[in-house]
């Protein structure tokens, strides 16, 4: 008989004892983080408190900061991914991010989405365009923009062009997806989309989002962690956190005292 | 009493006027001065033939030629070598002693005169590489006098590509190079194009620096080889103006026309392509 072996939720991406700092500045102390495989973690927490730059760190973008100093260790799936056998550019392909500002390369709709991959070498143009495709449907944004995908990037609205640059991301096949306030420029309706298409990929990615407010973080994050000024006041079960959060600050932050 | 701001606005609108129409006043008639006097001389044997009689009669084809082919010549030795200092620069260059070094280098070059260019390219070309007198030796000097220009408007023309860009790329995997090659070079080559032809179009009508490398006082053949003397146009404007006694005022002048007549060629030839890509450019 086979043997059915349940899967746990295990950690997909770890951070032991992070801490990061521009100069002298600290940016993060002392984050101890999992994140799990299929859920949506969301990150909370005032301005200024290290949220991008979290991101940042799990796809190693923060190395190009200048002046920029991480200590502690990160993980995915067990492996440090500074370790000087793991490749810079194929974890970034394996842990994609979206910016809060969609950046269009000042290329068309296809080659913006086909980017990732043709980086990688041995693609058929039939191949490109089945992943292109797959990748704007998955972002929710193919059907505006099948008619034209020759068209200049820049000439999308925003809410397209923030849907075309998660395309492009999910065409990386990325297994950890980063969002950093990927609505906060759109209306509700593109929200809408944005937050429907991360509920599905969902299903077969680890995703880590800053969320533009707190609703967003509790209509679609599995878990939160609450941030402040570097630390890492809390996380949890996204219910737990909102309805009986262990610290102070915590419910302040997300009873709308401040932030 | 107080001045209204609309008086002043006006005052100021009409100096600020008058300071770009000024501008242009030497200009104009610089061109049309070399225009009138030039071009009766203007003819098919003007341009396509040997000088003849003391190069008081025959036309200056040689003298053309040469300067095409030094201004090809300079284009292939500073372009890679410009371009690829200017990515350095802009896209590669860590902020230490190294690269401040390389910078005030250029800066410094770009002050040198050119006729100190042209005693160093004698010395080192000419003499010390046994290059002789040649279209080789002349372009070398060209070139390293034209490299400051390329190198500095290649590196403002690429760190005007906005920087989000860069980690766009970085952030789908892809190299630092990858990125220049596959978005930023694009962006940048409107203005790389024109630090180029600004460059080139100096060396072509620069004198001093191929006096000793390669320019021929009177060479009524085209060159052999590259390794050949030649005629080149400043040059021989230069020698019909002081040192051929009894020279038509015309042909001077004729001259100087079709040197400013190529160069200004090549500056709307620049112009038009850098439209050209301008129109593709999207940010």
């Amino acid at each position: 008989m086979r043997k059915v072996t349940v899967m746990s939720p295990q950690a997909k991406m770890e951070l032991n004892d992070v801490s990061f700092y521009y100069g002298d500045l600290p940016a993060l102390e002392h984050i101890d983080l999992e994140v799990l495989d299929k859920e949506i973690l969301a990150i909370i927490g005032p301005g200024m408190s290290g949220k991008s730059t979290l991101l940042r760190i799990m796809n190693r973008l923060a190395d190009l900061a200048d002046e920029g100093r991480l200590e502690g260790e990160v993980l995915l799936d067990g492996k440090n991914i500074h370790d000087s056998d793991v490749s810079v550019t194929r974890l970034r392909t394996r842990v994609g991010i979206v910016f809060a500002v969609p950046v269009p390369l000042p290329l068309s709709i296809w080659e913006n989405v086909a980017y990732g991959p043709q980086l990688r070498t041995g693609r058929s143009k039939d191949e490109l365009d089945a992943l292109v495709e797959e990748s704007l449907r998955a972002a929710a944004v193919w059907d505006e923009v099948k008619d034209r995908l020759e068209d200049p990037a820049v000439a999308l609205s925003g809410g397209q062009q923030q849907r075309l640059c998660l395309a492009r991301v999910l065409a990386l096949k990325p297994e950890v997806i980063l969002l950093d306030e990927p609505c906060s420029g759109l209306d509700p309706i593109s929200t809408m989309k944005v937050e429907e298409a991360l509920l599905t990929l969902k299903q077969d990615h680890c995703i880590v989002i800053v969320p533009h407010n707190v609703q967003q973080a509790s209509r679609i994050g599995d878990r939160v962690a609450f941030l402040m000024m570097g630390e890492l006041v809390e996380h949890g079960e996204a219910e737990q956190v909102f309805t009986k959060p262990r610290d102070s600050r915590t419910d302040d932050y997300i009873t709308g005292r401040f932030g | 009493m107080k001045v209204p701001r609309y008086t002043t606005q006006k005052v100021a609108f009409g100096i600020i006027t008058a300071a770009a129409v000024g501008v242009l006043i030497p200009l104009v008639l610089v061109i049309a001065y070399i225009v009138l006097q030039g071009i009766g001389a203007i003819s098919w044997e003007f341009i396509s033939a040997m000088p003849r009689g003391g190069m008081r009669e025959g036309g200056i084809f040689p003298a053309l030629v040469g300067t095409v082919w030094l201004t090809i010549g300079t284009a292939i030795t500073s372009i890679p070598l410009g371009v690829g200092a200017g990515i350095y620069l802009a896209e590669y260059a860590p902020d230490n002693w190294f690269t401040r070094t390389i910078r005030l280098a250029i800066i410094n070059l770009a002050g040198v005169p050119s006729v100190v260019y042209g005693l160093f390219g004698l010395g080192l070309f000419v003499i010390f590489l046994r290059f002789g007198m040649s279209i080789v030796a002349g372009s070398l000097t060209l070139g390293i006098m034209t490299l400051p220009v390329i190198i500095s408007t290649t590196e403002q023309a690429l760190t005007s590509v906005p920087q989000s860009f860069r980690v766009v790329n970085a952030s789908l995997g892809g190299t630092t190079w990858q990125g220049v090659r596959k978005v930023i070079l694009r962006q940048a080559l409107p203005g790389i194009m024109t630090g180029v032809v600004l460059g080139l179009e100096r060396a072509a009508g620069e004198t001093a620096p191929i006096l000793f490398t390669v320019a021929a006082f009177f060479l009524p053949r085209l060159p052999h080889s590259i390794f050949d003397q030649t005629m080149a146009l400043p040059y021989h404007l230069f020698v019909i103006s002081t040192q051929v006694p009894g020279m038509p005022i015309q042909i001077q002048y004729g001259t100087a026309l079709v040197l400013m007549v190529f160069v200004l060629t090549m500056n709307l030839l620049a112009t038009l392509i850098r439209r050209y890509f301008r129109r593709r450019r999207q940010w």
